[in-house]
């Protein structure tokens, strides 16, 4: 029997996005960007690290671009947005540091590219509807 | 994953039920006439509060989910059917004396109820021509 798809793998896709796109770039010296701009040597294992998450990103952002378009896309930034504010407002985030405003907006890239890849579940099991992609219009043969 | 080609069992009242749930949520928290909604909460707000704004995208972004999932389901007509559905059994209780058409607060009421029914089946409606039919759904990108 296939399982549905639960609130366990809406989260681990959640933490996968933001896995990615903390993992590529954050403000706080734990990151790719940091390990290329100031560290020398092991070109090798740089390379093979920096392809990795160029396809992951290629794939997510695909993924979400397909699934959720531009104006799920706008919705999702305008929902977590909203919900910055909110916190904010509450005085639990502190945008006027640089480092802070910067996390907040990749938090929100993360965010989207989570739910980007989830929709698509998320809608066949609310609705049975499924999201498909017609590849012979792309297709180069 | 479900497969494509498979049709496994379903419960189609918990099933409904469960997607009633959800779209009376999101329609009665958007707007009913108790005066406890989103909509008397924008009108009696003074200036755009971020939670305000905050629930608003939400509820936008469910009801936009909604209503597209149950339009692609039904389709033109289904809509138009489901529409005259409303008319007639708001036409029906009005004509069993339920209720007046005049009394705005109880026809409100019976309206969104039957938005919210309709709303519900469209959702459910895939999931239900899945099973009866073998027929599925398919949402194609690019369109």
């Amino acid at each position: 029997m296939p399982r549905e798809f639960g609130f366990l793998d809406l989260s681990m896709r959640l933490v996968a996005g933001l896995l990615i796109v903390l993992g590529s770039y954050n403000p706080y010296a734990m990151s790719y960007y940091h390990w290329i701009v100031e560290t020398d040597g092991s070109a090798s294992l740089k390379a093979l690290a920096g392809l990795t998450l160029v396809t992951l990103h290629v794939v997510f952002v695909l993924a979400s671009v397909r699934s959720l378009g531009p104006v799920g896309i706008g919705l999702l930034t305008a929902l977590f947005g909203s919900m910055a504010w909110v916190l904010v407002d509450q005085r639990w985030l502190d945008i006027e540091s640089p480092r802070v405003f910067v996390l907040t907006l990749l938090l929100i890239l993360g965010g989207v590219y989570g739910a980007g890849i989830s929709w698509s579940h998320l809608r066949n099991r609310l609705s049975g509807q499924v999201d498909s992609t017609d590849i012979t219009l792309t297709s180069p043969l | 994953m479900p497969r494509l080609g498979k049709t496994y069992p379903i419960k189609p009242l918990a099933m409904l039920f469960k997607r009633w749930l959800l779209c009376a949520t999101v329609v009665f928290a958007s707007y009913n006439p108790s005066g406890n909604s989103y909509f008397h909460w924008v009108r009696d707000a003074g200036e755009v509060s971020p939670l305000l704004a905050f629930t608003g995208v939400l509820l936008l972004i469910a009801a936009l989910a909604i209503m597209r999932m149950a339009f692609l389901s039904l389709g033109y007509f289904g809509v138009t059917a489901a529409l005259t559905c409303i008319v007639m059994m708001l036409a029906l209780g009005a004509g069993l004396d339920l209720f007046e058409l005049a009394d705005v607060e109880i026809t409100t009421y019976m309206l969104l109820f039957w938005a919210t029914l309709v709303l519900a089946v469209g959702v459910s409606w895939s999931l239900y021509q899945g099973r009866i039919s073998g027929e599925r759904d398919i949402l194609r990108t690019p369109p």
